[in-house]
């Protein structure tokens, strides 16, 4: 069977299964399985238990349920609330300025979990009608959440990060790095974009008045209230940009330090802590499965030669490197739109991942740039995961089409961040450089 | 009908129960992580097995959840055409794309159980009291044995597979009914 053959049944049948509902991993495993089958023999199948194993038992994966576990338990910590309590008061007298508050207290959440879930969830449960009452137009309330909730894949720790790495075989550490000023980019976008808004037609999101105010005192006693996860944050991301620790060791300095800020806040007790190890249980079952099974499909095909058969296709196209670049965006905009972000990263990484190379761009660079793109991935309608979780906790009379709709402006804005990377790649690559010298 | 209920409950139970069994590891690997932690960088003592146990409970975790994860349906999937249809499409759906599930299934079961059999019957030199015992171990320092791990493997995915059996069978009753299973 020559390659290009193998390509679109390979690719044809999967996308045919997977369009027929069967979850990814067992979509990807069993067509992964059968062209093993056909174009290798059934000796070839032990591959499907070494292959598993082989990841059951890497180390830097554990950081995964470590993360997912602490942002579990942050959830239930009232840490989120804290947080968003002190920019609101912050901020609240701008015009706009509950919204923007939703971005900012977003993107410091982001510094501590690692998925989108926590953020999303509490933000659209406390911010939202907040919001709502103080007569906030609905499409920049929701979008607000939407857009900063997502940052939390993006800023590290990030649990998307570490699946790239791992598939990549780049740093972890240098990855963290380079996502650092892009999120802050992102976030700053978002915060910039309502309040222009806001401030060019009030009536979006009019200020809070002065008597619903809080005194200046008050205002620092509630910034007194975020040291303790700062010092979080510091610890988990200092020990991996100090090298200090390695990525799944902080996860650990995170998963403890996450309980022991609950337990500060009177928040710590063992029916919570359950749940949390409960849904982090889930969540796990979700990423790993489908990295399970994608890799059983990714695998046979990179070993039948489809990853040079990718590669010199791209190569011979006379498309020039940037015009690689771009068709790779596209294509991770599309897949972003059906797939979600593990999938993504399982069916595409082992095959861009040597292209880049070859091509000679930093891969550190393109690690970020693909995770920036993926942001895209969760607000695109009709199956982002961030428009479900909104949807989940909105009052009724938000509909699904106004989660939609407010999403699009907040996707152009993402859009314009992967430009900005792609333009000015230092944005990306200046930190990494700093922090990992030598 | 009644022997077939009585099945289809008894692996709903054991998935359900393997899953809280789980939520223990996890709360176990925590444990030991911030165990290994404290010793580390509060007393300066690291242990030479704090990483790789909780390395090795989260893969037992991994192995584990799969059926757990069926159970609730939990697994991701591609959401364009299946999740707008009916209930009884959806059914007919996920009957039709069985075999492939089950094809998988089959195949992670075998290889896994003739992985972890070689792993149990593997000398490793291994001995207690002067007798020799079989089966492998990690090559570090700790050197753990390996096969009980390897053994969630199989079992994981036996679980997963009878998870799948009675998904197919509720799956074929709504399919023909248009109701769901009680």
């Amino acid at each position: 069977m020559s390659i290009e053959l193998i390509t679109i049944l390979m690719f044809g049948s999967l996308f045919l299964i997977l369009g027929l509902g069967l979850p990814v991993a067992f979509a990807a495993g069993s067509v992964g399985v059968l062209f093993t089958l056909l174009l290798q023999g059934p000796a070839a199948l032990n591959l499907v238990s070494t292959r598993i194993f082989g990841l059951m038992v890497q180390y830097l994966l554990a950081a995964i349920p470590l993360f997912i576990f602490m942002a579990c338990i942050l959830e239930r910590s009232g840490i989120i609330e804290e947080v968003y309590e002190m920019v609101y008061q912050w901020m609240s007298w701008l015009k706009g300025g509950v919204a923007a508050a939703t971005v900012l207290a977003c993107t410091m959440m982001a510094a501590m979990v690692g998925v989108i879930g926590a953020s999303e969830v509490t933000m659209g449960v406390i911010a939202l009608p907040q919001m709502l009452k103080r007569q906030y137009d609905k499409y920049i309330a929701c979008g607000s959440i939407l857009a900063g909730g997502t940052l939390g894949i993006l800023i590290p720790p990030s649990v998307m990060l570490i699946v790239y790495g791992l598939v990549d075989n780049s740093s972890i550490g240098q990855l963290y790095a380079g996502a650092i000023l892009p999120g802050i980019l992102l976030s700053a976008f978002f915060t910039a974009y309502v309040l222009i808004r806001c401030y060019i037609n009030p009536r979006l999101g009019p200020p809070v008045p002065k008597e619903e105010q809080v005194s200046w005192s008050q205002k620092f006693k509630l910034l007194l209230k975020i040291i303790a996860p700062a010092i979080l944050v510091f610890l988990v991301l200092g020990t991996i940009f100090t090298g200090i620790a390695a990525p799944t060791e902080a996860a650990g300095v995170g998963a403890a330090g996450a309980i022991v800020l609950t337990a500060l806040q009177r928040k710590l007790t063992w029916k919570g802590t359950v749940q949390a190890a409960e849904n982090t249980l889930k969540s796990t079952a979700m990423v790993l499965w489908t990295i399970f099974g994608a890799n059983v499909f990714v695998g046979l095909y990179i070993m039948v030669g489809g990853g040079t058969f990718v590669t010199q296709m791209l190569l011979g196209s006379g498309l020039g490197k940037w015009g690689i670049i771009l068709v790779m965006q596209g294509i991770l905009i599309f897949l972003g739109a059906f797939i979600d972000w593990v999938g993504i990263i399982m069916l595409c990484v082992p095959i861009f991942g040597p292209i880049i190379r070859q091509l000679g761009f930093d891969p550190i660079w393109f690690g970020v740039l693909f995770a920036v793109n993926l942001q895209i991935s969760f607000l695109s309608p009709p199956f982002g995961y961030a428009l479900f979780y909104i949807k989940g906790v909105a009052p009724p009379e938000i509909q699904t089409v106004d989660i939609w709709k407010s999403a699009f402006p907040f996707i152009g804005l993402q859009a314009l961040g992967v430009i900005m990377v792609m333009v000015f790649p230092e944005i990306i690559l200046w930190l990494p450089r700093i922090l990992f010298r030598g | 009908m009644k022997l077939l209920k009585k099945f289809m409950v008894a692996v709903e139970k054991t998935n359900i129960f393997v899953g809280k069994l789980m939520v223990g590891v996890t709360l176990l690997a925590v444990l030991v992580i911030t165990f290994e932690v404290v010793m580390r960088y509060l007393f300066n003592r690291p242990t030479n097995w704090g990483h790789e146990l909780m390395t090795l409970l989260f893969g037992i975790q991994y192995a584990m959840c799969a059926g757990y994860a069926h159970y609730h349906r939990a697994h991701v999937r591609v959401d364009v055409f299946y999740s707008s249809r009916s209930l009884r499409t959806r059914a007919l759906l996920d009957v039709g794309t069985a075999v492939f599930f089950f094809g998988f299934t089959f195949v992670l079961l075998w290889t896994c159980w003739t992985f972890y059999w070689s792993s149990q019957t593997m000398e490793a030199g291994a001995e207690i009291f002067g007798i020799r015992l079989p089966g492998e171990r990690s090559l570090t320092d700790w050197g753990p044995a390996y096969y009980p791990v390897k053994f969630m493997m199989p079992l994981g995915a036996l679980l997963l597979l009878l998870q799948g059996i009675v998904w197919f069978i509720r799956d074929t009753y709504t399919a023909v009914t248009g109701r769901q299973m009680t």
